[in-house]
């Protein structure tokens, strides 16, 4: 019997409707971790990575880590992978909430689906169990409309639902999937995937007890968690404001994207910064389950022509700038608004924030014109254009329906010209970070297996100074503190490093908030909780090698996918000098940034040139041999 | 001579009440670190500072009716 992780895997065939339970051995959970090191293993097993992610044949795999569900703070999250519709290659993506830890509740500890249902389902899961569901009456509905009725249906106000909107019932590129109406596994697309399936959501009911090997040290850790939450700064922000905290300092840093990341400065952010946000709309705060931190911060407007819902949350950091400097908008009703609409629709906010600043671009360019936009002005800084323009995504309409498909293949369409304000990598839209004032995030955006992705690693702003968070990162070897505008080779390590810490937590099953290097439990700290809750003697030095082995087999599939090292680059843009700000005239030599990249690959055991992982680093990390004898894989492992 | 911070994010929580604002009452113009000290910022967790909508440096000197603010470290996430 495992402690901390169930051992079941439940496969669940959408064209067939079969359903089975599947062990997962003890060796795989130890070996992987579970999140995106237990998908990583099954989609390369199954899935072909040529295959169209609409096709049959893809699969959509949700996995909890082995510390999910851990009564710890931040311990809650899960990973959903499948070949991503918007980079064409690997897709994985977490998300907190409550339907991680319910799932485990429910005996198992991932889930495969596979094929595609006739007609629209939902799975239901209980205590071991599952079904599918017609869920004919659930198609069209936004989001808290269906987990009403959800609920309802199954006489269950406490089942937790995991599901798709409209947004990923249109099969938007970019739509996500939500739990619990305010958490998202917001990038890849995997809410097209799950559209294209047919699978609007899974409810989970779970009422059995995790078992761990020593429960009285882990309850111990989480009261010592929970103590040092009442009397510390370094958490104090986000529970204070939400992740609207970065606002303020990224703006007077000179990295807030303005105007589709032409400029890192805009006049108006303080009208949507965390400050604001709570003498205005904020009703309250909300957490994770059983989070003390309590980021999520839940806003409601009730008065005046924009109404907004408070079940839906509230608007990020990201899409926060997604909708307001990104769009050149300050009007925080409106981008409050647009964050509502992506929610209950759910289409990921970043993705949709940015094909439209793209949009914006093309407008002011004369590439598109009001004929094209069914007569909307859509200029940077128009609220009414910009809301207009995600409704018309979300229900692929007009221009929505070209934008719906990400800005590279907008670009693709509009012609050659539009591409140089496409802000994307291997396909993915840029989160709203700009690398000129980062360069360890840049070099994250670059490398990154799922396309540009800011949470690659801590971001390198705070690390540049001798503090908790640097002094954290020592026990991984980090050494020396380094600017964020460092473009050395110290920088690739510093990166490289961190993405092993942040890396690890999306397959264990932790919020990046809440252990080191940016919160309170240091990596002793989870040694410690690894063992009290798997009985597993489970050292950092093992974690971090199940992290470098998920990133080499992720490369893997990539490169099998299509891509190659001429993918891990950086937009145009940022090799040209910032408009304004703390940082105007600031841009990244392009050739010191193909070095870093460079760099990277030698770090992670991979050819300099081609990015090709290596086979000594294949023995090193233990690569199955089902891989190595792998001619789909092994053509690119080389010598 | 009277000067007043305004804190940001986290540099809050070492503000009175937590208000994000200190108020100092200084003998006569004095550098922005020392400043910084003695109203109990830790520098280590500072990021952008600027005076009068400048961004500016620690060794910077600081006079009366100056505008200061106190950022902490660009981050994300």
């Amino acid at each position: 019997m495992p402690y901390g992780y169930c051992g079941k895997l439940l496969r669940v065939n959408l064209s067939t409707t079969e359903i089975i339970t599947e062990d997962i051995p003890e060796a795989v959970m130890r070996k992987y971790l579970g999140g995106k090191g237990l998908i990583t293993y099954y989609l390369m097993k199954e899935v072909d990575p040529k295959e169209d992610p609409y096709s049959d044949k893809n699969k959509l795999i949700f996995a909890t880590g082995v510390l999910t569900g851990v009564p710890v703070p931040g311990f809650i999250r899960f990973a959903v992978g499948a070949k991503a519709p918007t980079t064409n290659g690997y897709g994985q993506s977490e998300a907190g909430g409550f339907w991680g830890p319910e799932l485990k509740k429910a005996g198992f500890d991932a889930i495969i689906l596979e094929g595609k249902a006739a007609s629209p389902v939902y799975l239901f899961i209980t205590d071991g169990t599952a079904v599918l569901k017609d869920a004919s009456h659930l198609w069209g509905k936004t989001t808290e409309v269906a987990q009403d009725i959800i609920r309802n249906d199954n006489n269950d106000q406490a089942i937790r639902v995991a599901q798709i909107g409209p947004g990923g019932e249109n099969v938007v590129r970019y739509a996500c999937i939500t739990n619990e109406l305010k958490h998202f596994n917001g990038r890849c697309g995997l809410g097209a995937v799950m559209g294209s399936k047919n699978i609007k959501a899974i409810a989970v009911r779970g009422t059995q007890k995790i078992d761990y090997f020593d429960g009285e040290k882990v309850k111990e850790l989480a009261r010592w968690y929970n103590e040092q939450m009442k009397n510390s700064p370094l958490l104090y922000g986000l529970h204070n404001e939400g992740t609207a905290i970065f606002v303020n300092p990224l703006n007077a840093g000179g990295v807030l994207p303005t105007e589709n990341y032409r400029k890192g400065y805009f006049e108006q952010a303080e009208n949507f910064s965390g400050p604001t946000i709570n003498e205005t709309i904020f009703k309250k705060r909300e957490g994770c389950l059983g989070c003390s931190v309590r980021c999520k911060h839940v806003v409601e407007i009730q008065q005046g022509d924009i109404k907004v819902d408070s079940r839906l949350g509230g608007p990020e950091y990201e899409t926060l700038g997604a909708f307001g400097s990104l769009c050149g908008i300050g009007d925080l009703a409106s981008i409050a608004k647009a964050g509502e609409l992506c929610n209950k629709n759910t289409l990921d906010s970043i993705s949709t924030g940015v094909s439209i600043a793209f949009a914006m671009e093309c407008f002011e360019k004369g590439l598109i014109t009001k004929e094209d936009t069914g007569g909307i002005e859509l200029r940077f800084g128009n609220a009414e254009a910009m809301l207009k323009t995600v409704e018309l995504i979300i229900n692929r309409e007009g221009i929505g329906d070209m934008l719906a498909e990400g800005v590279v293949r907008a670009a693709e369409k509009i012609g050659p010209e539009a591409s140089q304000y496409a802000m994307a990598i291997k396909g993915q839209e840029l989160p709203i970070h700009d690398p000129r004032g980062k360069l360890g995030v840049g070099l994250g955006f670059a490398i990154s297996d799922t396309g540009a992705d800011h949470m690659q690693s801590m971001h390198d702003g705070v690390l540049d100074k001798d503090n908790f968070h640097f002094r954290a990162m020592k026990t991984l070897g980090l050494e020396e503190t380094i600017s964020p505008l460092d473009t050395s080779e110290k920088k690739v390590k510093q990166f490289y490093l961190l993405q092993k810490a942040w890396g690890s937590f999306n397959s264990i099953g932790a919020c990046v908030f809440t252990p080191a290097p940016r919160g309170f439990l240091t990596f002793d700290k989870l040694e410690v909780l690894f063992q009290a809750a798997t009985g597993w003697d489970l050292s950092l030095y093992e974690m971090v090698k199940a992290t470098e082995r998920a990133f080499y087999m992720s490369r893997l599939f990539n490169l099998a996918a299509g891509f190659t090292a001429e993918d891990d680059r950086l937009p145009d843009r940022f090799h040209q000098p910032m408009e304004n700000g703390a940082l105007e005239g600031n841009f990244i030599d392009r050739e010191v940034f193909r070095n870093m990249v460079q760099m990277y690959y030698e770090l992670s055991g991979w050819d300099r040139i081609t990015g090709y992982p290596k086979k000594w680093k294949a023995v090193e990390l233990n690569i199955d041999q089902e891989i190595l004898g792998d001619p789909v894989y092994n053509q690119y492992i080389v010598q | 001579m009277k000067i007043r911070i305004s804190a940001y994010g986290d540099l809050k929580f070492y503000t009175p009440a937590k208000a994000g604002v200190v108020e100092m009452d200084l003998e006569g113009p004095e550098l922005l670190s020392v400043i910084l000290n003695q109203a109990g910022f830790p520098i280590e967790y500072i990021g952008t500072i600027t005076v009068d909508k400048i961004t500016v440096d620690t060794d910077t000197l600081i006079d009366e009716n100056s505008e200061i603010k106190i950022y902490p470290m660009v981050s994300g996430g």
